[in-house]
């Protein structure tokens, strides 16, 4: 019944049929450390949200909220060369795999999926300094400069970010051409593999509509000295219910297929 | 082998270099231990469980440094080939930053520096702060394309900084066509509530050009700038149009605020200079992209400029007339497209 129930949704949800791979087609995970593993060297706080555990996860629980409310990404490796030459590295991109997994199960509190992964790369001879961000300025630059493919939201993975770690608008466009503010999130990947997953969770949540509380226990965190950059942890992880009728309210939001 | 640089760390220090946070504390004052902690940390080998990061440390070195000092501790990282991009790349971004003589004199040396992100830092350092005697610094061309952009707004920079004739940017084109009926609204007015704020205000240094009082909020939807002049070209709060055309100039810049209008940091960069009866204005973003591109003439009341959107640049369509002369400046027409045309699509990271 599982099986029928994987295929089911594989095929309606993600468009894949015939031979699947979970961790590749169900998931998108398309990249494995040296050691074979998906989410590369964990440390001693990586933990996922869902489990408590470092890497476990449900696929029963992935399964429903793909096929529930969701919204797609386009992952964007920023100066990424495909044999790792360039400013990415193996490490970066499973630490990019195990930040989505994190991101999902933060999504998950209010039944919200992250369904399609679209992996796309600005070479490093076009990506320039693009690969350390300096400011909110300059990621919007990033942005305004490149977008990617229509159908899921640009999320820039940068090795950098000076000032905040991360930008996004909030309640960014469906239009990437729009003139106006970031058309895609920005984020670091300096920080460690837990950290970044809420912290990519925390820019696509802008980008979904969300904006800062007064928790930093919120996966929004907490602004309330008003400078207008949130304060995260690897323990910021709450979302509320009204948080996420936000979420399914943004024009990059998908209904159940 | 020493102690682990990390436990060497004050915990104010700590903080401000912790990995794994969003918001961490500015850098008070450091004493020497403390720069020679953060130097080690810069050093140390990377580990990969670590819950400092190397990066972060470089930028307090230079914030919490004086600026001489700053010079010296970001010139050693410049110089230590074993370490990571990243972390060259940082100290070359905050030496340029300093916009001072000796940290000019540092980034001189790493013009042919093997990684074209460190050259492409270095030549942006250059041109924020560069004086006559750094264009002898930067070599002609460079063979990465990013990096070759940002050489050649760094000898734009320094000839409009000094007025010398040339090195200029190549002559950027008008994209054709006509921003339609239903654009953005565009608008400069004087500034009103964080536009009025003081320059102390703009990080991240102003291009080593000494700022008028006069100021103006450039509008275009929803963003907005503020528009700092030369200094050199403003008298008794007009714009002292006959100037522009005894020399190239840095004429203005336009800073955003971020920070919720807290800070302001320079965006884009206005170049102008003299070309037959007329004055060529290019506005440039910090990375040398040449964004829009104007031309300004004499007129009854001062100064007669058209800027509109660069062909090939990732920005909205734009025509913008104007005056500026001794009453200031005023848009008489100003339109902008909704959208932006231009912009590049990354390629699939792995294969179909």
């Amino acid at each position: 019944m599982a099986a029928l129930r994987l295929r089911e949704i594989a095929e309606d949800c993600l468009g894949v049929s015939g031979e699947i791979s979970v961790n590749t087609d169900v998931y998108g995970y398309r990249y494995r450390d040296t050691d074979g593993s998906l989410f590369g060297t964990l440390q001693g706080d990586d933990t996922l949200p869902f489990s408590g555990q470092p890497t476990a996860r449900s696929l029963k629980r992935h399964l429903e909220t793909i096929s529930g409310w969701a919204t797609n990404l386009v992952v964007i490796l920023v100066g990424h060369e495909p044999d790792f030459s360039g400013a990415v590295s193996r490490d970066d991109v499973t630490k990019i795999q195990y930040a989505i997994q994190v991101m999902r199960d933060l999504y998950e509190q209010v039944d919200f999926g992250i369904r399609r992964l679209n992996w796309q790369r600005i070479p490093a001879a076009d990506a320039g300094n693009y690969v350390n961000i300096t400011d909110g300025d300059e990621a919007e630059d990033l942005t305004d400069d490149w977008s990617g493919p229509g159908g899921g939201i640009d999320v820039f993975f940068v090795q950098t970010v000076g000032r905040g770690e991360g930008w996004s608008n909030t309640w960014g466009p469906c239009d990437k051409d729009s003139k106006d503010g970031r058309t895609g999130a920005v984020v670091s990947l300096a920080g460690r593999r837990r950290f970044t997953g809420i912290l990519t969770a925390h820019e696509v949540g802008h980008y979904l509509g969300l904006g800062h509380t007064n928790s930093e226990a919120n996966l929004m965190g907490d602004d309330s000295d008003g400078n207008g950059i949130g304060s995260i942890d690897n323990n910021s992880t709450a979302l509320s219910e009204l948080e996420g009728v936000t979420m399914r309210g943004h024009c990059s939001s998908k209904g159940p297929c | 082998m020493g102690t682990d640089p990390q436990s060497r760390l004050s915990p104010a220090l700590l903080a401000v270099v912790a990995s794994d946070r969003r918001t961490r504390p500015r850098p008070s004052r450091l004493s020497a231990d403390d720069r020679a902690a953060l130097l080690d940390l810069v050093f140390a080998e990377r580990h990969p469980g670590s819950t400092v990061r190397r990066d972060l440390a470089v930028r307090a070195l230079a914030a919490g440094s004086e600026p001489r000092v700053a010079v010296d501790a970001l010139a050693q990282i410049l110089r230590a080939r074993g370490i990571g991009t990243t972390e060259r790349v940082i100290a070359a971004d905050e030496l340029g930053r300093l916009e001072s003589e000796e940290a000019a004199a540092v980034l001189s040396r790493f013009t042919a520096d093997d990684d074209p992100r460190v050259r492409q830092a270095v030549f942006a350092g250059l041109g924020r702060s560069g004086r006559t005697d750094a264009l002898a610094a930067l070599p002609e061309s460079d063979p990465d394309a990013a990096a070759r952009r940002q050489l050649l707004f760094a000898r734009a920079l320094v000839a409009h900084r000094e007025g010398t004739d040339g090195a200029f940017l190549p002559e950027a084109r008008a994209a054709r066509g006509e921003p339609g009926a239903q654009g953005a609204a565009v608008a400069l007015r004087p500034p009103s509530g964080k536009g009025a704020s003081d320059p102390g205000r703009v990080t991240g240094g102003t291009y080593a050009i000494d700022v008028a009082e006069l100021r103006y909020e450039l509008q275009c939807g929803g963003n907005t700038w503020t528009t700092l002049f030369n200094g050199d070209l403003v008298r008794a709060g007009g714009i002292d149009h006959q100037r522009l055309f005894e020399r190239p100039w840095i004429a203005a810049l336009l800073a955003r605020w971020i920070l919720e209008g807290r800070e302001a940091i320079v965006q884009h960069v206005v170049l102008a200079r003299p070309v037959d009866a007329s004055v060529r204005l290019d506005v440039v973003r910090s990375d040398g992209t040449v964004t829009y591109t104007g031309t300004a003439e004499r007129d009854a009341s001062g100064l007669r400029f058209v800027v509109r959107a660069a062909d090939g640049a990732a920005v909205p369509s734009v025509h913008v007339e104007g005056r500026a002369g001794a009453d200031g400046v005023a848009f008489t027409r100003a339109v902008a497209s909704s959208s932006r045309s231009g912009t590049r699509t990354p390629e699939p990271a792995l294969p179909a």
